[in-house]
């Protein structure tokens, strides 16, 4: 952690690509953070042209169109509403991307900001907020959720909130293990030794390179947003209409007609799987990417 | 590592593409399955032919699976369809339901009665030579120290003993029995306070039972702190079965009464309920061979019985009604206030798709509150409107109320999580369907829901929601038992649920809880259901069937409408 990074931010910031240059062509040459980057892209595009590729409303049904097999005129065949499984799973992507950014950025933002001020402060503001952070974590993270979204109410925004509560602890304690790491790095020492202090030290010297587990443990919060979300729904604590495409929803919805169309379940699970497994694979390639020890 | 991380990626690539091919495959032999299951129904009725025709063989072990095991051991302190399976084996009432009906009675321990529904005196001759399970014999003393208990339950039991307190009307010496004298050896006479139109239904539930007075007096029954006949394995009973061994949580093992008192004893040598909470799960130890037949079938399984080689279902006709409760006074300026705005509602709810996706095709569309296996149907049905789907009729009702597309008529409309009911089998998806029927006709819809007993009960019962679903299971056949409990006013309000306060349903009702004659109480209740259909106050929209899911060797099980059944005349035939 030391060499490399003592000469690579600080001082020669103008004439280096960066610390984001530098992860990119190392991602570049990763095969798990290009496919898991392309499966994402993928799940990005879906959500964002949904209503240009989605064949049908996916809330709309006919009862007397349901349950039909996959075809080519219903890709992953119709529910027992008769709604268009395909058309639900593409416009699913959108709420469960949706809650998963959204989760993760609340997530990071609280808990950055805990983890700075118990990182760089240290003393009993470090105490009671590392004790919170312990309480927290003593939870079980999906049953914290589902206490949150029970307080809340039903609907995406308290779900990404409740997702987000339970992922404050893991980033506000990443955060401070870095920065006390970095406390006593000798770009620190110089830093301060001439004379630059308070919040300047911590803004511009440590935290940009307290940040990259911070990144790698973001990418892999949103795969776990994900199950999260899907479990949430799964639970029926999902979104107040229960038209509302969600995947973890769909999977719930279909139980009790398993034995009659087994691809009612097949469809949102494999959604479910190939999202997490895209962010699973984008974050173990950016932890070697943003890995000093790993630079070549 | 990153050998292995490709490795994981191909596999799942050949994952989904596995998916994609499979819905394919798997469909194809979906529908290849069903020609050689209509083959093997071809020649599955000669041999159930051969089997209701044959003898019933004695002998041989049926295990059956329930939802539950019983509440309590105690018939009087039981009201779920889950106890009385069990304790309706051992125990026995004076009078039952014919099998397969809900408004015959047959005598069981009564040999024959005297008493019409505008009487206050019931004399019951008793049937010579029976004896308890424990050897007591039964005799009118027996029958009036078990309706002297019911009366006398101490304030611990009466929560339990729902069905006494809700035919009786309520406990202690000032309810519906007057007096109950052993007037000889073998007669029995009831005199109520006031004719009761209900008095002899209610005393065919399994509540009702009489049990010996030795095993009444060796469990202390009458002590609440005491009292282990709720608890313990007694021969208490008169039935055609035994209690061999109750583990609770686990199994009831009853065996044969070899001294049954019927035209013949049971013809199963053991019978042993199993308690199995999924419905999934039934299914599994159906298939799997570990019990024989289940109860309560989920309606999206129907099909896989139905067509299954070595399985049949036997179809148990409703006595129940899914409505949709419509309240003009939940909210506010509720559109629903306007007649024409509550008949767009009725008219745009398709109940036949409702009932092709939601019950598998078991049940039936519910024309009127009583279901038609009631003895009631067709008088209280009479002149009361009937709703058709009718989309179109439901748009121009809208229209003529004054709403349109920029003015929709907005409802909110709520169903309850964490239950499903025999009438309502999913209510979510039901729900859903509903809404996008509404929407179709011009609604704008604002969905809710609430867990059913905690949230859900509670609020629909306050008159919270506009548009709810509820529905009921009738607990004896009377017109009073549906519209009279729903649509009762108490100190002059009409039911809260409903909010349907119809000028001259007050009345009507009072009018028709007192009239006791039959044919002019069928009369007096269609006045009463007319008002409240007209009016709009509910939907009803299905009758839901159960069913029960069996073996091939299992014969001579009879569906009963009101949910639970005798296992007397059940036997199996040979390999």
């Amino acid at each position: 952690m030391t060499g490399a990074a003592v000469s690579q931010p600080v001082e020669q910031q103008e004439r280096s690509v960066g610390l984001w240059g530098d992860a990119l062509r190392r991602m570049r040459g990763s095969p798990a953070a290009i496919i898991g980057g392309a499966i994402i892209i993928f799940f990005v595009l879906m959500a964002i042209f949904a209503p240009f590729i989605a064949p049908y409303d996916p809330t709309r049904g006919d009862l007397g169109s349901s349950y039909l097999p996959p075809s080519g005129e219903h890709f992953f065949g119709t529910n027992v509403q008769g709604q268009d499984v395909f058309s639900r799973i593409i416009f699913g992507s959108r709420l469960t991307l949706g809650i998963a950014v959204m989760s993760v950025t609340i997530g990071v933002t609280v808990g950055s900001v805990l983890g700075a001020l118990a990182g760089y402060f240290r003393g009993w503001i470090d105490a009671t907020i590392m004790r919170g952070v312990d309480i927290m974590l003593s939870i079980p993270g999906l049953l914290l959720a589902i206490a949150v979204v029970s307080w809340l109410g039903r609907g995406a925004v308290q779900i990404a909130i409740a997702i987000a509560i339970v992922n404050v602890p893991i980033f506000a304690r990443i955060l401070r293990g870095s920065l006390l790491a970095l406390r006593d790095a000798d770009y620190v020492i110089a830093a301060k030794s001439v004379g630059v202090g308070g919040p300047a030290l911590l803004l511009r010297h440590m935290l940009p390179n307290a940040i990259g587990p911070l990144i790698v443990q973001a990418t892999l919060a949103l795969a776990t947003a994900v199950v999260d979300a899907a479990a949430l729904g799964f639970l029926g604590l999902g979104p107040p209409d229960p038209r509302t495409p969600e995947w973890g929803a769909m999977l719930s919805d279909t139980y009790r007609y398993l034995t009659d169309a087994v691809h009612l379940a097949f469809f949102p699970g494999i959604a479910i799987v190939l999202a997490v497994l895209g962010f699973n694979l984008l974050g173990d390639g950016m932890r070697e990417a943003l890995d000093p020890k790993l630079r070549r | 590592m990153s050998n292995w991380r490709w490795f994981s990626v191909f596999a799942v690539l050949i994952l989904v593409l596995a998916a994609c091919g499979d819905p394919g495959t798997s469909a194809a032999p979906g529908e290849s399955d069903d020609p050689p299951a209509s083959g093997s129904d071809a020649s599955e009725p000669p041999a159930t032919d051969g089997g209701a025709g044959g003898e019933p063989q004695t002998g041989g072990t049926l295990v059956f699976g329930g939802a539950a095991l019983a509440a309590s051991l105690d018939p009087a302190l039981t009201s779920d369809g889950e106890s009385f399976r069990i304790l309706q084996q051992i125990y026995e009432p004076l009078v039952d339901l014919v099998p397969g009906t809900v408004d015959e009675l047959e005598g069981v321990l009564a040999e024959s009665w005297t008493g019409e529904p505008e009487d206050t005196e019931y004399v019951f001759t008793l049937k010579e030579g029976v004896t308890f399970h424990d050897g007591t014999p039964f005799n009118a003393e027996a029958v009036k120290t078990n309706f002297d208990r019911w009366q006398t339950f101490a304030e611990e039991f009466q929560g339990n003993a729902y069905y006494y307190g809700a035919v009786m009307d309520g406990f202690g010496p000032d309810n519906l029995i007057a007096s109950v004298e052993a007037t000889d050896e073998m007669t029995v006479t009831i005199t109520l306070r006031e004719a009761s139109p209900t008095f002899l239904f209610g005393i065919a539930l399994t509540p009702f039972s009489i049990v010996s007075p030795a095993v009444l007096e060796a469990t202390s029954a009458d002590d609440p702190a005491t009292s282990t006949l709720g608890t313990d394995t007694v021969q208490g009973g008169t039935g055609p079965f035994v209690m061999e061994e109750y583990i609770p949580d686990d199994s009831a093992t009853l065996v044969r009464n070899d001294d049954y008192h019927g035209e013949h004893t049971a013809y199963l040598d053991r019978l042993i309920i199993r308690p199995i909470a999924d419905p999934a799960a039934r299914l599994q130890a159906l298939q799997g061979g570990s019990v024989q037949g289940f109860d309560l079938i989920a309606p999206g399984d129907r099909e896989a019985v139905d067509g299954a080689d070595g399985l049949k279902l036997v179809n148990r006709e409703s006595y129940n009604t899914l409505y949709l409760g419509v309240n003009p006074t939940a909210t506010d300026d509720s559109s629903l206030a306007d007649l024409a705005v509550r008949q767009a509602v009725a008219h745009a709810i398709d109940r036949e798709a409702l009932i092709e996706a939601f019950y598998g095709g078991g049940g039936s569309p519910a024309d009127i509150f009583l279901p038609p296996t009631s003895g009631w149907f067709d008088s209280v049905g009479e002149g009361a409107e009937v709703y058709e789907y009718d989309p179109e009729a439901a748009t121009d009702l809208l229209e003529e109320a004054g709403f349109d597309a920029d003015n929709p008529a907005t409802v909110n409309f709520w169903y309850p999580t964490e239950v499903t009911r025999p009438y309502m089998p999913d209510p979510q998806g039901l729900h859903q369907a509903v809404t996008t029927m509404l929407e179709d006709a011009g609604f704008e819809v604002e969905p809710g829901s609430a867990i059913w007993g905690t949230e859900y009960i509670p609020a629909a019962q306050n008159g919270e929601y506009d548009l709810h679903f509820l529905g009921w299971t009738g607990d004896f056949d009377d017109p009073s038992n549906w519209y009279g409990v729903h649509f009762g006013y108490a100190q002059g309000e009409p039911a809260a649920q409903f909010g349907c306060d119809v000028d001259g349903l007050e009345a009507a009702i009072d009018e028709a809880e007192s009239t006791l004659e039959e044919e002019a109480r069928g009369a007096a209740w269609s006045e009463v259901a007319q008002l409240v259909h007209n009016e709009v106050c509910f939907v009803t929209l299905v009758h839901g069937d159960t069913a029960i899911a069996l073996t091939d060797q299992v014969q001579g099980y009879v569906a009963n409408p009101t949910g639970s059944e005798s296992f007397l005349d059940v036997w199996l035939s040979g390999e």
